[in-house]
C-alpha cells in the first residue's frame, strides 16, 4: 500500500509538469484559438538557448531575461508573419502551421546551440524526503511548488485583470472585440509571450531534471492528452487532467508494465485520452455549447 | 455572411473529366520514360519512394484533403499493412506476396476503422488524439510482441525476394516496375471514387457536415469509410515500403516522423487533389537531396548531417508556413497555374481570368 | 383541426398533413425558446413564418428538420409521427431544408453541389463507382442531366463548373435552392430564402418557390422577413413571438391582426 501510495503521487508530481506544459496551450488557445503545436519546440529552445547563455557565464537573471526577450520577439514574427496572414483560416490550417513553426524552432535551437545534451542546475536538491510517511523526491516536490505557484499566477492574471478579460473577449467574438477598441495584434503578442515565458519556465525544470536535450520538443506530445481530458480552455482542468495522467501513467508502467510489455507509458496517456473522449467529448471542464444553425 | 471558409482549404480539385485524359497519359509516361533513361540509383533511391510516398499521400488525401478528418497517425497504418502482410505471406500458405499485400491493405483498413470511430463523437483536433493513440499504440505492439516478427531479436524482418508470375523483379527497375504497377492501379481506382457519390459525401463531410446531414448523408458512414480506404492504401504503401523500397523493415522506421512526412506530402502537393500527392511526395524526397547537393556546393566539402538535418527541418517548416499561406492549393495549383501560361503561349488555350477568391 | 397521426396518409388527398408539430417545446439552458407550438402544414400548402427576431422562427425549423431535438412534443411527416427524429431520416422522408447562412459546400463546384444532393436517391453501391461498371455510369449520366437541369431552373447553367465559394451571395443562394429542388423533395423547408438578395433576385426566387408547388406539388415553409414577399407568396400566415405561435391564418387576416401588429411594434402586453 505504502508503495502504490509513492507511485501513485510520484506520478501526480511529474503531471503537475505535464500540466505546466498544457497551460502554454490554453493560453495560446483561449486567446487566439490556435493549437500551438510549437509548444513543444518553444521549450526546447527557450531551455536551450537559456543553458547555453549560463554556460557562457552569463549570470542567471540575465540569461532568463535574455532567453524571454527572444521569446517575445518570436512572439511578435509569429503574430506578424504567420497569424496574421493566416486570420480567418480554419483551425486545422492554423494547426498545422503550428506544426511548420515547430519545424523551425526545432532547426533553429539545433543550428545554433548544438546537439549535445545539457545538464542543467538550479541549485535544487534531488534528495529522497519523507513527507507523511512517503518517500518522495524533493526536486519534485520543488518542482510542482514552482509549477503550482506560477499556475496560481497565471490563473489570477488571466482571470481576474483587464489583460485577462480582453484575452477571453478576442476569443470569444473577434469581430466584437475589435470593434470595441481591443487590438487583436497586440493580445495576440501578449498571449504567445506569456505562452513563451511558460515554455522558458517549463523548460528549465524539466532541463534540470531530465538534461536538456531534443527530447523536452517532444513533452508537446504528452501535453495533448492531458488537454483533450482536462478541456481546451480551463487551466483548472488541464491540472486535474495533468495529475490524472501523470499519476495513471506511473501506475501503469509500474503495474502493467510486467504484465503487458514495457514501454506502456509511451501511448497509456492517449488510451486514457480516448476514454475520456467517449466519455465527455468536451473535457472534464468544458461546457457544452448549442450549435447554432 | 457571404464567405464560407471550408474547414480545411482545399484544391477545387482537378475537374475529373480533365483527369481522365491526364492520368492515363501519366502512367504511360512513368512506364516507358524511365526505363530510357533509368539508373539504379533513380530507381532505387528516387523513383520508388517517389511513387510509395505518392500513395501515401492519397491513402491521407483521402481521410483528410477530402473527408476533412486530420490525422497524424499515417505511419501507424504503414506499419499495419507492412508486418500483416508480412505475417500472412510467411504463416498463411498459398499467399504469394502479391495476395500478402492486397490482404495486408485490408488488415489496415480494419484497424482503420477501429480508430476512426471516435470520429462519430468528436471532430477537429479531438480526433488527433485517436490517430496518435494508433501512433503510438501500433510500433510499441508491433515491437512488444515477437510473434509479429517472427522471433527476429532486432525487431528487424526482411523482405522475401521478389517475384510476380514466375518473372524475377529483384533489382532496381523491377522493383519500380511492380511499385509503379500497383500505384497506378490504386490511383485510378480512387480517382474514380472520389468522381462519384462516396466521394462528393467526403467532401460534403469536410466542408459542412451539418448540411450533409440534412441532404440525407449519413455522415459516420461516410467518414468510417474514409478511414478504410485512407488505411488501406496506407497499408499497401508500408507493404511496399517493407518489400520494395527498403527490402527491411522495423516498427521504428514507421515513427511520427514518418507521419509528418506525410502530411507535409499533402500539404505541400495540395489538399483535395491526386496529381498533387504525386507532385508533393516528388517535392518531399528531392529536396534532401537538393539541399545536400546545394549546401556542399557553398561550402565546398560535404555538409555535416546534423546539421544538413535541422537546414532541412528549417525549409520544411518555412516551406509549410509558406504555402499555407501563400498557396493553399499546393504545388498542384502552381503547376496549373504555370501549364495554363505555358500553353496559352502557343496559342493551345485562352488565359483563363483567375476566379476571385 | 382533426388529429393528423391518426389519418392514413393518402397522396391525393390535399387536405393530408405534410408536416405536423404537435406541442413542441424546447429550451436552452433555461431559456425557454419554444413553448407547446402546434402546426400543421397541409401538403401543397406554401406557409409563411414571421415574427420578430428571437422569437423562434429557425428553432422551429431546426426541430422539424431532426437537427434540434424538442424537450416535449413530437413531429409527423406525411401523418407518420416520428420520434427521434434525426436529420438523415427527415431527408429520407422527402423534408429537404436550407440554411440561413448558406448549407453549400465551399470547396465543390456548382454542379458536385446539386449532384451531391442526389446521394439520397443512388441505387448504385460505391463498388460499382469504383469499378466504374456499366450501372454506375448509366446512374452517373441520368444524374448529371437532372442536376443541369435543376441548375437550368434557376438560370444557373453557366456556372455549373465554377466553385460555389467563388460566386456572390445572391447566386449561392439560388444553388442552395437548385440542388434542394434536385432533390425532388415533398417538403420543402427554407430559412431566409430571400435574405441579402436585391429585387431582382427576389423576384427570381419567388418565382422559382412558386413553380415549386405548381409544378410538383411541393409543400412550402419559409421563414422570411420581407413581409410584402410573403404576403403574395404564401397561403398562409405563422407568427411566432417568443416561443408562442399568436396568429395562424390566411395573410390577409393576419396582416390585420393586432396581437401581431404588437409584436412587430414592440409593445408588449
Amino acid at each position: 500500500m505504502q508503495f502504490f501510495l509513492e507511485v501513485l503521487v510520484a506520478g501526480a508530481l511529474s503531471g503537475v509538469m505535464y500540466a505546466l506544459v498544457a497551460i502554454g496551450f490554453v493560453l495560446i488557445y483561449r486567446a487566439s484559438g490556435v493549437f500551438n503545436f510549437a509548444q513543444g519546440s518553444m521549450i526546447l529552445f527557450a531551455a536551450l538557448t537559456f543553458v547555453n547563455l549560463v554556460e557562457r557565464g552569463v549570470p542567471f537573471w540575465l540569461a532568463f531575461g535574455a532567453t524571454l526577450l527572444l521569446l517575445i520577439a518570436a512572439a511578435f514574427a509569429i503574430e506578424r508573419f504567420v497569424l496574421r496572414p493566416l486570420s480567418n483560416r480554419s483551425v486545422i490550417t492554423l494547426f498545422l502551421a503550428t506544426l511548420g513553426l515547430s519545424y523551425i524552432f526545432e532547426g533553429l535551437s539545433q543550428i545554433a546551440w548544438g546537439t549535445q545534451v545539457h545538464a542543467l542546475d538550479l541549485g535544487i536538491s534531488d534528495d529522497p524526503v519523507s513527507v507523511a510517511g512517503l518517500s518522495l523526491s524533493s526536486f519534485d516536490i520543488a518542482a510542482t511548488a514552482i509549477a503550482g505557484s506560477l499556475v496560481v499566477i497565471l490563473a489570477l492574471v488571466t482571470g481576474k485583470t483587464n489583460l485577462g478579460l480582453s484575452l477571453r473577449a478576442v476569443a470569444a467574438d473577434p469581430l466584437a472585440a475589435l470593434s470595441i477598441g481591443l487590438r487583436l495584434e497586440r493580445v495576440t503578442v501578449i498571449a504567445w509571450s506569456l505562452a513563451g515565458f511558460v515554455a522558458l519556465v517549463a523548460g528549465l525544470i524539466w532541463g534540470a531534471r531530465s538534461g536538456v536535450q531534443f527530447s523536452l520538443s517532444l513533452i508537446v506530445l504528452k501535453a495533448l492528452p492531458v488537454l483533450i481530458i482536462g478541456g481546451f480552455t480551463s487551466i483548472g482542468g488541464v491540472i486535474v487532467a495533468g495529475v490524472l495522467v501523470g499519476a495513471g501513467e506511473n501506475l501503469a508502467a509500474i503495474y502493467l508494465g510486467p504484465t503487458i510489455g514495457n514501454g506502456v507509458e509511451g501511448w497509456f496517456a492517449y488510451g486514457l485520452a480516448l476514454v475520456f473522449l467517449m466519455a465527455r467529448p468536451t473535457g472534464l471542464f468544458g461546457q457544452r455549447t448549442w450549435a447554432r444553425i | 455572411m457571404a464567405s464560407l471558409p471550408a474547414p480545411i482549404s482545399v484544391a477545387p480539385s482537378e475537374p475529373p473529366r480533365a483527369g481522365a485524359i491526364v492520368l492515363p497519359v501519366a502512367i504511360v509516361a512513368a512506364a516507358i520514360v524511365p526505363f530510357a533513361i533509368g539508373s539504379d540509383y533513380l530507381f532505387g533511391a528516387v523513383l520508388v519512394p517517389i511513387l510509395i510516398l505518392s500513395l501515401a499521400g492519397l491513402g491521407l488525401n483521402v481521410l483528410t484533403g477530402y473527408a476533412g478528418q486530420l490525422s497524424l497517425g499515417s505511419a501507424a497504418f504503414m506499419a499495419i499493412g507492412a508486418f500483416a502482410t508480412y505475417n500472412i505471406h510467411l504463416r498463411v500458405p498459398g499467399f504469394s506476396l502479391l495476395p500478402a499485400i492486397v490482404a495486408g491493405g485490408f488488415v489496415a483498413a480494419a484497424f482503420g476503422v477501429l480508430f476512426g470511430l471516435p470520429s462519430l463523437r468528436v471532430k477537429g483536433f479531438y480526433l488527433i488524439a485517436s490517430t496518435l493513440a494508433a501512433q503510438f499504440f501500433v510500433p510499441w505492439l508491433l515491437s512488444q510482441y515477437g510473434w509479429f516478427t517472427n522471433g527476429s531479436a532486432s525487431g528487424v524482418i526482411t523482405a522475401p525476394p521478389l517475384t510476380l508470375a514466375g518473372f524475377d523483379l529483384d533489382n532496381p527497375a523491377g522493383r519500380y516496375a511492380y511499385t509503379l504497377g500497383i500505384v497506378a492501379v490504386l490511383t485510378v481506382l480512387v480517382r474514380n471514387l472520389i468522381d462519384s457519390p462516396t466521394g462528393r459525401a467526403w467532401m460534403a463531410v469536410r466542408d459542412m457536415d451539418l448540411a450533409a446531414a440534412a441532404l440525407g448523408i449519413p455522415l459516420g458512414r461516410a467518414k468510417l469509410l474514409a478511414f478504410a480506404v485512407s488505411s488501406f492504401l496506407l497499408g499497401i504503401a508500408g507493404s511496399l515500403w517493407a518489400f520494395t523500397y527498403l527490402g527491411t523493415v522495423e516498427p521504428a522506421g514507421f515513427d511520427l516522423d514518418r507521419s509528418f512526412q506525410i502530411l507535409f506530402v499533402i500539404i505541400l502537393g495540395g489538399l483535395g487533389s491526386i496529381r498533387g500527392n504525386f507532385l508533393g511526395a516528388a517535392f518531399v524526397v528531392l529536396l534532401p537531396v537538393a539541399l545536400s547537393v546545394i549546401g556542399g556546393a557553398i561550402v565546398g566539402s560535404t555538409l555535416d548531417p546534423a546539421l544538413l538535418e535541422n537546414a532541412q527541418k528549417i525549409v520544411f517548416g518555412a516551406l509549410i508556413i509558406f504555402f499555407l499561406v501563400a498557396e493553399p492549393d499546393g504545388l498542384t495549383k502552381l503547376l496549373g497555374h504555370a501549364l495554363r501560361t505555358r500553353s496559352s503561349w502557343i496559342g493551345l488555350t485562352k488565359p483563363r481570368q483567375l476566379e476571385q477568391p | 383541426m382533426a388529429a393528423p397521426q391518426t389519418l392514413a396518409p393518402q397522396r391525393d388527398d390535399p387536405s393530408c398533413s405534410a408536416i405536423a408539430l404537435h406541442d413542441i417545446s424546447l429550451s436552452f439552458g433555461g431559456l425557454d425558446v419554444l413553448r407547446d407550438v402546434s402546426l400543421d402544414v397541409r401538403r401543397g400548402e406554401i406557409v409563411g413564418l414571421i415574427g420578430p427576431n428571437g422569437a423562434g422562427k429557425s428553432s422551429l425549423l431546426n426541430v422539424m428538420s431532426g437537427f434540434y431535438r424538442a424537450d416535449r412534443g413530437g413531429v409527423s411527416i406525411d401523418g407518420t409521427r416520428l420520434d427521434r427524429l434525426r436529420p438523415q431520416r427527415v431527408a429520407r422522408a422527402g423534408v429537404v431544408r436550407t440554411f440561413q447562412n448558406l448549407g453549400l459546400f465551399a470547396g465543390m463546384t456548382v454542379l458536385d453541389n446539386v449532384l451531391t444532393g442526389h446521394a439520397l436517391h443512388g441505387k448504385v453501391g460505391w463498388p460499382h463507382y469504383l469499378l466504374r461498371t456499366r450501372a454506375a455510369r448509366t446512374e452517373d449520366r441520368r444524374n448529371r442531366e437532372a442536376a443541369l437541369d435543376a441548375l437550368a431552373s434557376l438560370d444557373l447553367q453557366d456556372h455549373a463548373d465554377t466553385l460555389v465559394s467563388a460566386l456572390p451571395y445572391g447566386v449561392q443562394k439560388r444553388v442552395e435552392l437548385a440542388r434542394a429542388k434536385a432533390m425532388t423533395p415533398q417538403t420543402l423547408l427554407l430559412d431566409e430564402p430571400l435574405a441579402g438578395m436585391n429585387p431582382d433576385e427576389k423576384h427570381e426566387m419567388v418565382s422559382a418557390i412558386r413553380s415549386a408547388r405548381d409544378i410538383r406539388g411541393t409543400t412550402v415553409v419559409l421563414i422570411e422577413h420581407d413581409i410584402g414577399v410573403v404576403l403574395t407568396l404564401a397561403d398562409r400566415l405563422v407568427v411566432l413571438d417568443r416561443g408562442r405561435v399568436i396568429a395562424d391564418g390566411p395573410p390577409t387576416t393576419v396582416a390585420a391582426d393586432s396581437a401581431v401588429i404588437a409584436a412587430y411594434l414592440g409593445t408588449r402586453h
